[in-house]
């Protein structure tokens, strides 16, 4: 391994199905040992960046991907499909939304989660009692022979864990992986997921629609909007000084439990399906702000005065301090 | 004696075999709901929320218990006692495409409701239905053109707003609403939040709110029941019973719920090995 601090660099990825982009340009990167969260509402472009980190997406003619990902040092989109197959083994590890349909419901979890390692039968079993132990899971032994419709949606999500944490990758994916989840095993997911980051060392990248999750467990976010990268930023920044009326409004839609009932206004109108991309912002039909500048020029990300490390795409950043 | 739009009484609910099953999906749980009122019923899955929600809504008959509506005892145990008990109430549900035919334009889901409820709503004329069906669609905030479209072309939104109209087509005087908005994008929620809330203020039919976000309960509700393993745990106002939740479970949730402010504060103490 290099010295390197970054391990993904992702430079103006542009997605595309059909010749429907999905995914208008968008880069950022991800430091060692750093979580990153990527923000947005369905349909904002968030799963399928994370799928271009490992080439997950089908390949052309259904997909067209353009643009640069660096992964470990790596050109993902040049590697061949023996280094590609080596760098999803060795550094990338994905944990998805929903555990029942990452297992394969017809095979034992001690079954699955040997199968990503080498070695002896012995040492397989051994590190798999060790990874499912990582995991939270209590009685790892017998958990080795279960089939996964036996277990809890909670306990399946530690199972998939495990079987990511198998061959110690330096990247941790995790797509929405609380979300099919109850509420209060939710926050032991994400605590389980974020000291496990930080103890191991690992840089995670967690796509999740809840500024209240990202709040607890990331160290930069990265918000999205109809697959635009509209801000970005520590989360501290961010979510206490959102810049972009987008990140506000997220952070207003969300009923609170500290301080007394009030109404909550919500963004008005719907996040734009894709197909006809726009001239200008593709927030401006929404925005409260918007003027006709919005609308005819795209704002670029770009620093925000006076708060280097913030990025935001808006020609018109809010400067109030907020939350 | 407090004034009821609907009380359940001492519900009890086993799914499959009573025996088979270690504990009943709803175990004497009781209820009730004020005329337009709007009560939340919180807990996790499997707590047996929705099975007592589909009790409240007379899609489910209890096992033992009764439920009383308008001070009227409903015959769950008879098909007309529970056909009598739904036309007063309706149901909102969580997965909006399930809840729709997706052979079946908008326009056409709406009508089939007032169709079948002609009589009771004395609208036998198809031009009744027509400005009926106009009026549902203003009140959940829909344009006409939905009328000509299928489920699959709205969205999520867009779809929990049909729902709702459907449920208000026959006057309902309790609306059940099973996780009505966690389906949805969470900048449209508060959209469909704020609308059963104005429904609820204009019309003034009681709700009651099945969820597992107790942030949207608070926001919502004015009093809530929370259940745990099929029985209700704690019950009470909603400002009370979040600032100081008497029961260990409650607590739980509480803690559990995501929120900005509080994860902020959380970070800040985590041993982090922040680089850089």
């Amino acid at each position: 391994m290099g010295v390197e601090t970054e391990i993904v660099r992702v430079t103006e990825l542009q997605v595309a199905f059909g010749g429907l982009e999905v995914v208008h340009g968008i880069s950022f990167s991800i430091d060692t040992q750093e979580a990153v969260a990527l923000v947005g509402e369905s349909g904002c472009g968030k799963s399928v960046t994370a799928l271009a980190l490992a080439r997950l997406l089908p390949g052309p003619p259904s997909c067209q991907v353009e643009g640069v990902v660096q992964v470990a040092g790596q050109d993902v989109m040049d590697l061949s499909p023996e280094r590609l197959r080596r760098l999803r083994r060795d550094h990338i590890a994905y944990v998805f939304q929903d555990p029942a349909a990452a297992l394969h419901p017809s095979l034992t979890i001690g079954y699955q989660l040997c199968e990503a390692l080498a070695g002896s039968k012995a040492t397989r079993r051994a590190r798999a009692l060790e990874c499912l132990a990582l995991a939270g899971l209590r009685d790892p032994a017998d958990l080795l022979c279960a089939y996964p419709f036996t277990l809890s949606g909670g306990m399946q999500q530690r199972v998939v864990i495990a079987m990511a944490l198998a061959r110690e990758p330096q990247l941790l994916v995790a797509d929405e992986p609380t979300t099919a989840l109850d509420v209060t095993i939710q926050a032991q997911i994400l605590d389980l997921l974020v000291d496990l980051q930080r103890r191991l060392g690992m840089s995670m990248l967690l796509i999740t629609h809840n500024l209240g999750l990202v709040a607890s467990s990331a160290d930069r976010v990265c918000v999205m909007y109809a697959g635009y990268l509209i801000e970005f930023g520590a989360v501290e920044d961010v979510l206490r000084m959102p810049a972009h009326p987008y990140t506000r409004g997220l952070l207003d839609v969300v009923p609170r439990m500290e301080g007394g009932p009030r109404r909550l206004e919500g963004i008005p109108g719907m996040v734009p399906s894709g197909g006809d991309p726009l001239p200008g912002c593709a927030f401006a039909p929404r925005c409260r702000y918007a003027t006709d500048l919005c609308r005819t020029v795209r704002p670029a990300l770009v620093p925000l005065p006076g708060r280097q490390q913030q990025r935001v795409a808006c020609h018109y950043p809010l400067r109030e301090d907020k939350v | 004696m407090e004034k009821h739009i609907v009380a359940l009484r001492e519900i009890t609910v086993w799914y499959g075999q009573q025996g088979i099953k270690e504990r009943p999906a709803v175990d004497r749980a009781s209820l009730t709901v004020a005329p337009g009122e709007i009560v939340g019923l919180v807990g996790e899955s499997g707590s047996g929320k929705t099975t007592l929600g589909l009790v409240a809504a007379g899609m489910l008959a209890p096992d033992k218990g009764e439920v009383v509506f308008d001070g009227q005892v409903v015959q769950t145990g008879s098909r007309h006692g529970m056909q009598v008990h739904r036309r007063n109430v309706q149901m909102v549900f969580q997965d909006t495409a399930g809840a729709l035919n997706p052979r079946l334009t908008i326009g056409a889901a709406l009508d089939e409701v007032l169709y079948v409820h002609r009589q009771a709503l004395a609208m036998p004329l198809p031009a009744q239905r027509d400005a009926r069906r106009n009026e549902l669609l203003d009140a959940v905030g829909l344009a006409p053109d939905v009328l000509e479209r299928y489920p699959h072309a709205l969205s999520g939104g867009q779809r929990q707003r049909v729902g709702i109209a459907r449920a208000l087509a026959v006057h309902p005087r309790l609306l059940v609403a099973d996780e009505p908005v966690s389906a949805l994008d969470v900048s449209v929620q508060v959209q469909i939040l704020n609308l059963l809330k104005s429904v609820n203020e204009r019309l003034g039919q009681a709700c009651l709110f099945v969820a597992h976000d107790l942030a949207v309960v608070r926001y919502m509700c004015s009093r809530a029941y929370v259940m745990e393993a099929g029985q209700i745990v704690e019950a009470g106002a909603c400002e009370a019973l979040f600032r100081d939740p008497q029961h260990p479970y409650t607590r739980k949730l509480l803690e559990a719920v995501p929120d900005v402010e509080k994860g902020l504060k959380k970070r800040n103490m985590a041993p982090g090995i922040r680089v850089s």
